[in-house]
Parts: structure tokens; sequence; C-alpha cells
């Protein structure tokens, strides 16, 4: 039985910071699962952990059935991929190929066939030779890729790989790494702050903040069911709309509109103060848009045509949510990061249209609010509603 | 999830296990430990007996049981009734005066000049750190050369060569102190202009430019924009200024043993230890004032060089 | 129309301008380093005439002969081939072992955490920085006491011998590498620790495979300021080693002025046969030289 479990992992670090706060998270063998989260969410002192980097302080982790907590990173029969590649600058690509085998005495013959192999595998037979710095980002990422492989490993933990490359590169290595792991199936943990690597690529997707792990979950589930604030504001892009609403057991109340709520809504009969979460894409051109849904109207002050679709980008006239977790997920400090002029004190929402509208900034525009996609959330806890708990809200 | 691990459970703590294993321990120990013998063994320990012996007299020849504890007589004999003393002191300031403002600045004009990037760079700034690879002895010679009464260049470019005609530049000590600081600047200002060339190829170019955007002339621009940029190369300029001051010592012994007029704190430590009737504890006590005195600059550079750090 | 006269008359002036400005520049950069080359010129050019023509014509006149007579005979009568054998002996391990031990330290400092770093650093750096006189006397008498195996020393003591001055040399030049090293060490990615760490290497396999290779050109520079600096260290042979035997060449020719104080020829030659070494290594490794102390400077 392959797989990463952590048991109840935490580490702390001697001035008292906690960068891992009691994580559970099992791994099976063969998934590929995201660890993702704004920086300084602890993700990459997890990942090291698990590597051997860095000692854990409580809690237990399993590397293929193993206890292998205390063990150094040598003896966890792990590979690691970091984010600059750390190639080893003085060696040749065959050198670094085959250094993980030589520190571990495999014998010449051995390693000469398994680099000739994992070299054939990635397309690296005419850069054997080759020093690092005379390999472009992308060969070098590769090299990175094999160093991890050749050694069968029973689990891969990759720290980043692509945040270096350009863009274009890094959405077709995305792709490649989904291949490969359609073709070695090993365990892999992967570290990303990019949400849009980590629903693409994960199986699972782990949500991270200040150590605590907020929800695990396939893409799906994380964009359709967040579980609280953080991950609604976080997972998606463009994020989520967010503003503080009343709701009156019928319909939802907010900045001078009232839409009806369907009744399998999990808000339904529910009264008092909640924050709403409506999805750019929840908000349709309304010329398009079933009859049956409720129309808000808005004056556009940004359009952007995207080609395939446009964002419209309006105000409403209530001012921004300010909870804690909305903040730490855009990864601002305060309210006023992110704005250049000062003293605007309204909440600015986005719209995900189809690209084949028009919109006209400053037109008056009807848009469709697919009110049985709205989330809930309870201000005072950030935790989304939902059908089973019926906790008071504040009225 | 959970997130509470505070009071009521047992927190293991895992050691460093993952960190080190046994032999990297020893390792680390042997890496770190060797060089800390040679180090302590033949640096710090001897400086604090120095420091100790300071305070002792003992001529060195008898045992160590033979050294007896008489406080601060030394210093006091040293500060009073001891001739060269002062004029030891006041020639080692002088030095460090002198070092500090002439080849200092030469060095740093020198360096700003060759800075432009000028046809021949390379070979003016070989030329002027030339005399740095010279062994202090053999700048001694050197000048010897230059300053000898009737055989010297000097003299004879002024002819003044004849006996009782001839200006005596080591011999006369009124003279001969200047005389050998000429020297000793001679090899300053290029090792200071080799740290300032290195300075001001960090400044960053974009100041220099947004200066003259500005209209700012060239003295103005270094003064307000260099020069402020060069903290920190001020700062080791400074160091090693006072500590190549205090450290002279190569070039006036070979001159002439650090007598009549060339004396200096260093030479007075070793002719009161070096030889048959040595005066160890004096010796010492003359070492300590300038372990004192070269303090200021140890602790300003170690204090630049970790404040940084953190 | 006034405007297109006006402005090529201006552009002429300001590279008529530049050009005095340059040339300016190029006359007094050109008599400084004249004046700077000088006294190193006196000294080859009074080497280079025997004492005959010199006792005749004086010495600031125009050659009657020019040879190397003065060369040959500070080498052999001097015994200068002795001299410079027993600095290479000296400064040459010298030089090993301080890059050695300042890579060790530098290592232990730069790529492990430990809660001593600072302290340790700071321990060795300002050692570097004390004055040489105020070791001298526990030294002096230390070597005097401290015996060593008659096969190391013929003194059967650290003092006079030579590994008593290679000791005292990489003692106080540790300091000063350890620093520089550990500064460069410090911008070698922490990663690349790490990914040999996953792949299995120890602290030796690190230091001795990723790390020492990765610092070569820090390695060089200092090789070229330790080989200058020891090769000219004057203090401790003074003191340390007593017999003209033993003697580097630096403080052997306190010893050849003393014998042939008036032969100026004679006594230039020594000079620059003694500081040939140093002005070799400057020709060829001037830019080795010079990022050393650079290095040291600019704190990382």
């Amino acid at each position: 039985m392959s797989g990463i479990r952590l048991d109840h992992v935490s580490k702390r670090y001697p001035n008292g910071v906690v960068a891992v706060d009691s994580i559970d998270l099992d791994v099976a063998d063969g998934e590929f699962v995201v660890l993702v989260g704004p920086s300084g969410c602890g993700k990459t002192t997890l990942l090291r952990s698990v590597a051997g980097l860095e000692d854990i302080t409580s809690g237990t982790l399993y590397i293929g059935g193993e206890d292998v907590t205390g063990r150094p990173p040598q003896r966890r029969d792990i590979a690691m991929v970091f984010q600059d590649y750390a190639l080893y600058p003085h060696m040749s690509v065959r050198e670094n190929l085959g250094y993980g085998l030589k520190l571990r005495g495999t014998p010449k013959a051995d390693r000469e066939r398994r680099v000739t192999e994992v070299a054939h595998t990635l397309g690296l037979e005419e850069l054997l030779a080759r020093k690092p710095a005379k390999l472009s980002g992308g060969q070098r990422q590769r090299v990175a890729m094999g160093r991890a492989i050749i050694r069968e490993p029973k689990a891969f933990l990759m720290d980043e790989p692509l945040s270096n490359l350009d863009a274009k590169l890094r959405v077709s290595m995305r792709a490649e790494l989904s291949r490969l792991h359609e073709r070695l199936g090993v365990t892999t943990l992967y570290v990303t702050h990019d949400q849009v690597e980590a629903m693409t690529l994960g199986q699972r997707v782990a949500v991270l903040r200040d150590g605590v792990l907020q929800q695990v979950d396939t893409p799906q589930r994380l964009f359709h069911k967040p579980k609280n604030l953080f991950v609604a504001a976080f997972i998606g892009s463009p994020s989520m709309n967010l503003v503080e609403a009343e709701l009156t057991g019928q319909s939802v109340r907010f900045a001078g509109f009232e839409l009806p709520l369907p009744r399998r809504s999990v808000a339904a009969d529910r009264t008092g103060k909640a924050i709403v979460g409506i999805r750019p894409s929840a908000l349709e051109h309304g010329g398009g848009a079933e009859r049956e849904l409720p129309r808000i109207g808005v004056v556009p002050e940004v359009v952007e045509e995207l080609g395939d679709e446009t964002h419209v980008i309006f105000t409403i006239e209530a001012p921004p949510v300010s909870a804690e977790a909305v903040l730490a997920a855009s990864e601002a400090s305060d309210q006023s990061e992110g704005k250049l002029f000062a003293g605007d004190e309204r909440a600015m929402l986005t719209a995900r249209v189809d690209g084949k509208r028009t919109v006209v900034v400053g037109d008056r525009l009807e848009l469709a609010v697919d009110t049985g996609a709205l989330h809930f959330f309870d201000p005072a806890t950030g935790l989304a509603l939902d059908a089973g708990t019926r906790t008071e809200l504040v009225a | 999830m959970a997130t509470d691990i505070a009071a009521g459970r047992v927190a293991r703590v895992r050691q460093r296990a993952t960190r080190l294993t046994a032999r990297d321990r020893v390792a680390v120990c042997v890496m770190v430990g060797i060089p800390l013998v040679f180090v302590v063994g033949l640096v710090w320990l001897p400086t604090l007996a120095s420091v100790y012996l300071s305070f002792t007299s003992w001529d060195g020849i008898g045992g160590l049981d033979t050294i007896n504890w008489v406080g601060t007589t030394n210093y006091d004999q040293i500060f009073s009734i001891y001739p060269p003393f002062w004029p030891a002191l006041r020639h080692n300031l002088i030095w460090l005066a002198f070092l500090a403002v002439l080849p200092t600045t030469f060095g740093l004009l020198l360096a700003y000049l060759l800075d432009k990037n000028i046809r021949g760079t390379r070979a003016y700034q070989s030329v002027f750190f030339l005399p740095v690879v010279l062994s202090l002895a053999v700048v001694g010679f050197i000048w010897q050369l230059v300053y000898a009464p009737e055989q010297g260049l000097i003299n004879n470019l002024l002819g003044r060569t004849e006996q009782g005609d001839v200006i005596n530049w080591l011999g006369n000590p009124d003279l001969n102190l200047w005389a050998v600081l000429v020297a000793a600047a001679w090899r300053h200002a290029g090792y200071i202009m080799i740290l300032y060339l290195a300075g001001l190829k960090s400044v960053d170019p974009a100041l220099r430019e947004a200066a003259a955007i500005d209209g700012a002339s060239e003295w103005y621009a270094f003064r307000t924009v260099v020069f402020p940029a060069l903290r920190p190369i001020n700062i080791v300029v400074l160091v090693v200024t006072v500590i190549e001051a205090l450290r002279a010592f190569d070039i006036v012994f070979i001159i002439n043993k650090g007598r009549n007029g060339l004396e200096l704190l260093s030479v007075l430590v070793y002719d009161n230890i070096v030889g048959e009737a040595s005066r160890i504890g004096y010796g010492s006590a003359l070492a300590v004032v300038l372990l004192v005195i070269s303090l200021i600059p140890i602790v300003t550079y170690v204090a630049h060089a970790f404040g940084r750090e953190s | 129309m006034s405007v297109a006269l006006e402005r090529p008359a201006v552009r002429e002036r300001t590279r008529r301008g530049i050009r005095w400005q340059r040339a300016g520049l190029h006359g007094f950069l050109g008599v400084a380093a004249l004046l700077w080359l000088a006294p190193v010129l006196w000294t080859l050019y009074t080497s280079l005439r025997p004492f005959s023509d010199t006792a005749k014509n004086g010495y600031v006149s125009l050659p009657g002969a020019i040879n190397f007579e003065n060369y040959s005979q500070a080498w052999s009568q001097a015994d200068m081939p002795h001299y410079f054998l027993n600095s290479l002996v000296i400064t040459l391990p010298a030089v090993f072992l301080t890059l050695l031990f300042a890579a060790a330290v530098a290592f232990v400092v730069a790529r492990l955490s430990f809660r001593f770093n600072v302290a340790l650093l700071i321990l060795f750096m300002a050692a570097n920085l004390l004055p040489q006189q105020v070791l001298l006397v526990p030294l002096y008498r230390l070597y005097l006491r401290l015996p060593l195996p008659e096969f190391l020393s013929d003194s059967g003591l650290f003092y006079d011998s030579y590994i008593g001055l290679i000791a005292i040399n990489v003692a106080f030049q540790t300091g000063f590498c350890t620093f520089v090293l550990s500064n460069y060490m410090k911008t070698i990615p922490a990663s690349l620790g790490d990914a040999a760490r996953v792949d299995g290497a120890g602290v030796l396999r690190q230091f001795f495979g990723i790390v020492l290779p990765l610092c070569r050109p820090a390695l060089a520079a200092l090789a070229t300021l330790e080989f200058t600096w020891i090769y000219n260290d004057f203090l401790w042979a003074v003191v340390l080693v007593q017999s003209g035997d033993k003697r580097p060449i630096t403080s052997a020719l306190a010893n050849l002025q003393g014998a042939y104080f008036t032969n100026f020829n004679l006594l230039a030659a020594g000079a620059m046969l003694a500081a040939l070494p140093t002005l070799i290594v400057f020709a060829l490794l001037q830019r080795h030289f010079i990022s050393g102390l650079t290095l040291g400077a600019s704190k990382g």
C-alpha cells in the first residue's frame, strides 16, 4: 500500500509561530493531490516536512504505509522537484540524473541504463552532456523531473515546479505533467499558489490557510460547494462576488436589489444577515437568459473583452465585504490594497457574460442572476450555510 | 478541521533527528573543531594571555612561577616615565590621520576617474595597484633607495648630495616620519582605489542618470548622490585605514628598527619582548594599549557587517 | 535661421570640451602613474647597474653598463634559492590549509543553521583584525615551549620551525577567508542543498561534492590574496624564527641589508628578486586579486 498519510501533523517554530496546525491528510496510492493557498499559508513547510527537510513538532507521517517520522530524507524513498529545479550547476545532465543513484550505491551499469531510459522518456538524449546553464527553462524542468523519476520513489513531492516558466510554457507543461502522471501513476503531492493550476492538475485539492486545512475535495466540489468564505473567495477566477445581504425567508436583499430564492435554495426559510456569494459566471446577459431568472440593473464601469467571454465590472450601492477571510484569500493586507484611487467605498463586482454580446461602459445593462447557484455564508463564522444545520443568523 | 493542539495533549517533540545523522554530526564537529582549535589556541588565548601578562612583571626567562602580579604598575610607568611611549602614540595617530586624509581621498579620486572607463583604465589600475602586492619590507627597501642621503633619487634630483648639504630624509627625526608616511601612502592609495572602484560599480547607474537629467553638475552629483551611496564602502575603507595605521611595523623596522623619530607602538612592543633582557609585562601592556585602540575599528566593522546581516 | 546656425556650434563646443577634458584626465593620470612607478623603476634601474658603474658615476647617471651581475650575485651570495624555498614551504601549505579550514567553517555557518553561527563568525573575523603585536608575547613564549616531534622540526619546538610559521599564518588568516566564503556560499541556492539531501548526500558529500566546486571563483580570488599576504608576511617570521636558516625570503632581506648595507645595487636586486613571485602572481592573476579584495569588502 502506497500513498502519503499525515496524522495530526503540526510544525511549530521555536519562536512560537505555528506553520502547520494539526493536519490530517490522506493521499491515496497513485493519487495526485495539490496543496494550494496564499503565500505564507504553510503549504511549502508542509511539503518540506513530508520530505524530511524540516522536522515535525508533533504528529505522525506515513509514506508507503511506513512510519517515516524522524527519518532523514534519503530514507523516505521520496523524490522532490524544486521551484528553481536545483540542478547541480557544475555537473552535466547525465551526472545530475544519476547523482541520487550514485549516492545509493547503484552499480554503474544499472545507473547508465536507467539514465538512458529516463533521458529517452523525457526527450533529453541530445542534452546529456550539457551543463544546466546551457539549457532552456523548459529543458531544465524536464531534467528536474527526470531526476525525480529515475529513482522510482514511492512518492513525488513538487514545490511549485511550474512557477518559473513563462505563461504559455506553463500551460503546456501542465498538460505534460498530467500525462506523465497518467503514465507513471506515482503518488504525488504538489504545492502551488496558483489556484488555476491546482484545479487543472489535482485529482483532489487541499486548500490551506495559516497552517490549517480548510477543505480537501475534488476541484468540482471545491468550486460548487466551498465550505467557507475563504475557500469560496480563493477558488475561481475571476473571484466570487461577495456582498453582505439580508435574508427574508423567500428572498435575499442587498444593495437595493431583492432577488427571490428558489424553494430548493439553502437559504430558503431563513432570515437574518448573511453574506451572499455570486460567481461571475452566475451573472448572465439579460438578453439571452431564461425568463424566470431575476434581473438586476447595473452600469458597467469597466468592460474587458476577452473574445470568448467578456468581463463586466460594475459597482453596487454596498460596501465591499471586509471579512478577514476574504482579505486573506485575495492576499490583501487591508481594504485599500488593489485600489489606485482612494475614497471609493462601494463594492466592485464582476460578471462573466457571453463574448458575442455587446456591452458598453456607462450604458445601463440588465444582468440575469442564477439564483439557484448562489452561495450563502454566515457572517459570524464564515462557514457556508447548508441544508443540514439550521444555526440562527444574526438579525 | 481540528485546530487545537494546545493544553491537555502531550506534544511529542521530535529531535533534530531528521536533520543530521550521527555521521553528519561528527563531520560538523571536525569541520568546525579543528579550525577553532587553531584560531582559539593561537590567536584568542594569546590575546587573553597578553592582557593578563600586562598586569605582571616577568623577564620571560624564568618559569611561569616567576611571574608576579603588579597590578597597573606597567600602565602607570608607560604613561608616565617610559620615554618612547608618548612619541610613539603620537606617531601612530599622525600615521592614522595622514593615511585617512591623503591617500584615502586620492584613492577615491583615482577610483572616480578610472570608473569613467577611459582608454587604458586597466593599465592605470595596474600601476596604482602595484605597490599593494609588494611586501612592506620590499617597500621599505625601495624607498630607502629613493631617500638615501648621498645616492638616493630625491637628493640627487635636488642636487643636495654634498656632505654638509644632504637632506637626511630618514635620519632626521623631524623629517623621517613624513618620509615614511609618503611610502605608506604610496601603497595605501592603491588599496583604497580598488575598494572604491568596486563600490562605484555597485552604485545604481540610474541614480546618476536621474541626477544628470535633473541638471546636476558633476561635483554636485558626486556630493549628493554618489558619495552617500558609497556609505558601506566608506565604513570598510575607514576600518581598513585604521587597522593599517595601527599595524604599521614592517616599513619602519626595515628602515631603522623604529628609532630616532620613527617610534611606533608596534615596534615598542617588539623591543620589549624579543631579546635577552625582556620586559614581558611592559611589552604586554603596550600591546594591550594597541589592542584597546584597535577595538574601535574592529567593533565598528563587526557591527556593520552583522547589522546588515539580520 | 539663427537656430540652425547655433546648433552645430554648440555641439562642436561640447565635443571639443569633452576632448579637452579627456586630455586633461589622461595628462593627470599619466603624470600620477609615472610618479607612482618612479620608485619601482628606480629600484629596477639601480639593480641593473653593476656596483663599479655606480661607484664611479654615482647613482643618478646614465648607465655605463647594464647587466644582471647584481642578480646573480644576490642569488648566489645571499643564498636566495634557500630562502625562496623556505617561503614556498611555508606559504603553499599555509594557503591550502587556510582555505580548507575557512571553507569548512563557512560551510557550517552558511548552509547549516545552528545557534552559534553568528558568534562563531565573529570569533573568526575579529581574529583577523587584531593587531599582530598583541599576540606576539604569549605566542613567542608559547612557541618556545611547545614541543614538536623531531622529524617535523629541527629545533624540536614550534619555535624556529616551518610548522610554527604555517600554523600562525593559518590561524591568523582563516578569519578573513571564512567571512568571504560564508558570504559567497550564501549565494548558492538553498534548494541545491535540499536536493542533495533528498538525493542522500551527507554533510561531507554536500561540502566536497556540491558547495566547494561552486566556490571556485571565490577560492581562486582568496588563494591569490592569501598567497601574497602570507608570502609578504614579515612580523611572524622575524619573531618566531630565529636562525637565518629557516627564514622566509622577506625577513631574510633584513639579513641582506645588514651584510651589504652600502651596496645598493645588490640590495635593489635582492628586493626585486624577493618581490618577483608576487609580481608574477599580480601580472597573471590581477583579476582574482582584485575580486578577492572586493569580495571581502562588499559584504554580499
